[in-house]
């Protein structure tokens, strides 16, 4: 553990609710194989917590609605041992965009495991299902938050500000991950700014392993490719006003915060040109190999995505699974264009060997994604052959 | 932000009662006979929530009380019964024509010369959730000032065969929509996951109310405030066909409303509006009917329980059942649901314990979770669990180019565990 300041360990079992002794005894269950975690228990954050200082027991007025919100560095209530620990700091993340212009973003950091790289998206927060999840949060450049999306703990562990408290400097975010399936964690102070800066990563909660693999969900499909997909549009102009005033528009002022008109557009980080591959993101699987496709749309337009030649299936939606007796899963014949609301995710699963893509093998198959315009839906800066909302990258089998 | 000084809502209308009707309910008890139903087109004017004021055109309800009275937006919520004949008379007090029309509803289409009446008649549709509003001339410029409401028809046959009453009639479902329906509505009150029993299952608001504690009706909006600086007092709606000819390519809107309310006006109900806030306990699943009858495109996302998507309109023109309500075989769980313009979606919040709250504690042998220490009063963090609703379109958030979350931004509550409202009750 690096330059923690408060240690888990003997005092452990004065934590939260817990009773004595409960916490120092217990042997922590192992990690996933495919975790980012350290194992826990990482720092000791128990201890009071005065909620009227907070959203929680604050009186809610109009002045502390947005502007001046709760903000603190509290305990984390009811306090227990986690297995899993992460440790997310706030940078700046510089991206070279297709017109040589570089754009100040910003990125969670993680100091445990990819220590002083700058990563768009932020790094992956990947657990299993039943892991206790500690997520420390070193606010600076001002306070911020970590909302894991989809995720669904205590209000104090949600990480809205109105309602809770914006970190200062840190703070020890709680949960125990239930569902298998794809999530995300984002800050969500000024979230119109701060999530279009950047700061959000994927978080995927695995299944525990059956026979030694890991499916899409407990009972679910075995895959071998997996990819991530998080579609993001940025507006220049926002990421110039928010590197300028991280508290940009809160207080009464116009930031002109209800007009967006993205440049850029990027698929898991890489920028995007239209009418070219986006190399890096591409898939190459082998006949017969299943192919699993975590999706989200983390831009702020209407993202309409494209399978060409291949027919795929949603099998999760929202991090929930869609093996409930009143769902099923979806096919989307070949060439179907659909649609995905902002923060939405799909699970996509590309069966390669299935009746109707045994005949697509030997063939590289395009997939498009276009950006479309919140109110018009029109794509973005149609006909630009530098600015157009459109990307595309390929499936080789 | 420039704020006005003051916000005069009874704070007895806050009091929510133990076990019987809500406050709101009692504020509906005028929606009697709704087969025959009496509407006014009139000015309104709305206060929005950094104090600027916009005008707005209303709809109005004859017999009515308070803003109903007077002319709300949005218009006052209609319930009627699926197969019932039904008669709506619209009266048109302002200087210039108006329309009506429930979309999906064949024969409901009408035009209200200035200072006139007309009268429509039809039969109720299937069970679900239309949209009332004024597309004369086929332009939204009405329904976006402010000319829109909600229709909703009670199903005829809605209970399952294991007596798990639904929205929907079971008998004009597709054999797939039906089982996935009743397989939904069934499980309520009677699985690990969804508790409670009897108590536990989904009842419908009485046909006399506009929203109840088991069922809400959301609209959500958009105000663009140069097109409402058209609107004159008593005079019709200023020439501006720059702007009129393209509603669409001109919206610029700058507030964000369900209910024609936004950010810390949505923090709770006020006597007269149309409610919004769901305060209940684990164990009573409850119904949203949310619709847009804005021009953006929502993301509405929900904070502390996933919703069941039961029922949306096939927006894709594309699309052979285009323009009809689908009730789907296949009932997505999602956090995030895409509202887009004039999308009518009905989704069930499970109120199902927030399932990421540690369940197993310590992690390495169960010996109880969080929740049940909440409800034993052996917890720090206290109830009620408050958890946002947002529009992650984020521009949505704001109000005024800024003021993050002033915009499209509401919440919902979880007062304590199961059965915990007879506890209160006594
Ligand atoms: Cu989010
Ligand atoms: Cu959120």
């Amino acid at each position: 553990m690096t330059s923690t300041t408060k240690t888990a360990g003997a005092t452990a079992a004065i934590g939260g609710t817990l009773a004595a002794g409960e916490a120092a005894t217990q042997t922590m269950p192992p990690l996933g194989p495919n975790s980012t975690a350290v194992p826990g228990p990482g720092d000791y954050n128990g201890g009071s917590i005065d909620f009227t200082r907070t959203g929680v027991k604050g009186k809610e007025s109009f002045g502390n609605f947005g502007c001046d919100t709760f903000d603190g560095n509290p305990n984390t209530p009811d306090w227990t041992t986690a297995n899993a620990y992460f440790v997310r700091t706030v940078q700046n993340v510089d991206v070279t965009m297709p017109d040589g212009k570089k754009l100040r973003c910003w990125g969670f950091g993680d100091p445990l495991k990819a220590p002083g790289r700058e990563l768009l998206p932020s790094p992956l927060i990947r657990v299993q299902e039943g892991d206790l999840v500690h997520v420390k949060l070193q606010s600076s450049k001002g306070t911020h938050t970590i909302h894991h999306h989809g995720i669904e703990p205590t209000t104090f562990n949600d990480g809205v500000g109105h309602v809770s408290f914006e970190v200062k400097d840190d703070y020890v975010y709680q949960f125990q991950a239930r569902h298998a399936g794809t999530f995300f964690y984002h800050c969500h102070k000024n979230t119109v700014t701060h999530f279009e800066m950047g700061l959000y990563g994927l978080l995927i909660v695995d299944p525990k392993p059956e026979n030694g693999r890991v499916p899409a969900y407990a009972g679910g499909p075995f895959y071998d490719v997996e990819k991530f997909w998080v579609l993001d549009d940025m507006d220049p102009r926002w990421h110039q006003i928010t590197n300028l005033d991280h508290d940009v528009g809160l207080c009464g002022d116009d930031a002109g915060l209800n007009i967006f008109e993205p440049k850029y557009f990027l698929i898991s980080g890489t920028p995007t040109r239209p009418n070219v591959l986006v190399d890096k993101q591409k898939i190459v699987a082998k006949p017969g190999q299943k192919i699993l496709i975590r999706l989200l749309n983390a831009s702020y337009s209407v993202l309409q995505v494209m399978f060409e030649g291949l027919e795929v299936q949603v099998i999760s939606v929202d991090g929930h699974a869609l093996n409930k007796p009143w769902n099923q899963w979806l096919t989307i014949a070949p060439g179907t264009p659909f649609t995905l609301p902002t923060a939405q995710r799909y699970d996509i699963l590309i069966d390669t060997g299935s009746p109707a893509n045994q005949t697509k093998t030997g063939y590289t198959h395009k997939v498009h994604f276009e950006f479309q315009h919140w109110i018009t839906r029109k794509v973005h800066n149609a006909g630009d052959k530098m600015y157009e909302g459109r990307a595309f990258t390929t499936i080789t089998i | 932000m420039k704020r006005r000084d003051f916000l005069k809502y009874g704070a007895a209308g806050l009091a929510t009662a133990g076990a019987g009707l809500s406050p709101f309910e009692s504020l509906a008890q005028t929606l009697t006979g709704t087969t025959d139903i009496k509407l006014g087109i009139t000015d309104v004017e709305t206060r929005l929530v950094d104090g600027n004021k916009v005008n707005m055109l209303g709809f109005r309800l004859y017999g009515g009380a308070g803003a109903l009275a007077t002319g709300r937006v949005p218009g006052p919520v209609l319930r009627v019964k699926e197969g019932s004949s039904v008669k709506i008379t619209v009266t048109n007090d302002r200087e210039e024509a108006h329309g009506f029309e429930i979309t999906g509803v064949p024969g409901t289409k009408t035009e209200i010369a200035p200072g006139s009446s007309s009268t429509i008649s039809f039969t109720a549709p299937v069970a679900g959730t239309y949209i009332y509003h004024d597309s004369l001339g086929d332009t939204p410029l009405y329904r976006i000032l402010g000319l829109h409401g909600v229709l909703v028809v009670e199903p005829l046959n809605g209970v399952t065969s294991a007596g798990s009453r639904t929205p929907y009639s079971l008998d004009k479902l597709v054999p797939g929509s039906r089982t996935a329906v009743s397989a939904l509505f069934d499980a309520l009150g009677t699985t690990d996951r969804f508790q409670g029993g009897a108590d536990g299952k989904w009842v419908p608001a009485p046909l006399n109310a506009e929203a109840s504690i088991r069922e809400k009706v959301w609209i959500c909006a958009a105000i663009d405030p140069k097109f409402n600086a058209l609107i004159e007092r008593g005079k019709p709606i200023a020439s501006s066909p720059n702007l009129t000819s393209n509603v669409v390519d001109n919206f610029v809107p700058s507030y964000f409303t369900i209910n024609n309310r936004s950010g810390y006006d949505l923090h709770d109900d006020y006597d007269g509006m149309l409610p919004v806030i769901v305060k209940n306990y684990i164990g009573e699943p409850t119904l949203f009917r949310i619709v847009n009858v804005g021009l953006a495109h929502h993301a509405n996302h929900f904070h502390g329980n996933h919703l069941m998507e039961l029922a949306r309109v096939d927006l894709n023109p594309k699309s052979s059942t285009y323009g009809q309500m689908i009730v789907p075989e296949n009932i997505f769980e999602v956090d995030t649901t895409a509202m887009w313009p004039m999308q009518r979606r009905d989704l069930l919040l499970p109120l199902e314990i927030p399932p990421d709250i540690p369940y197993q504690i310590p992690v390495s042998s169960p010996t109880g979770g969080q929740f049940q220490r909440m409800v034993n009063k052996q917890a720090q963090e206290p109830f009620p669990l408050r958890y946002v609703m947002h529009c992650h379109t984020e521009m949505s958030q704001t109000a005024a180019g800024g003021n993050y979350p002033q915009g499209m931004v509401c919440h919902w509550e979880v007062l304590g565990g199961l059965g915990g409202r007879a506890k209160v009750a006594g």
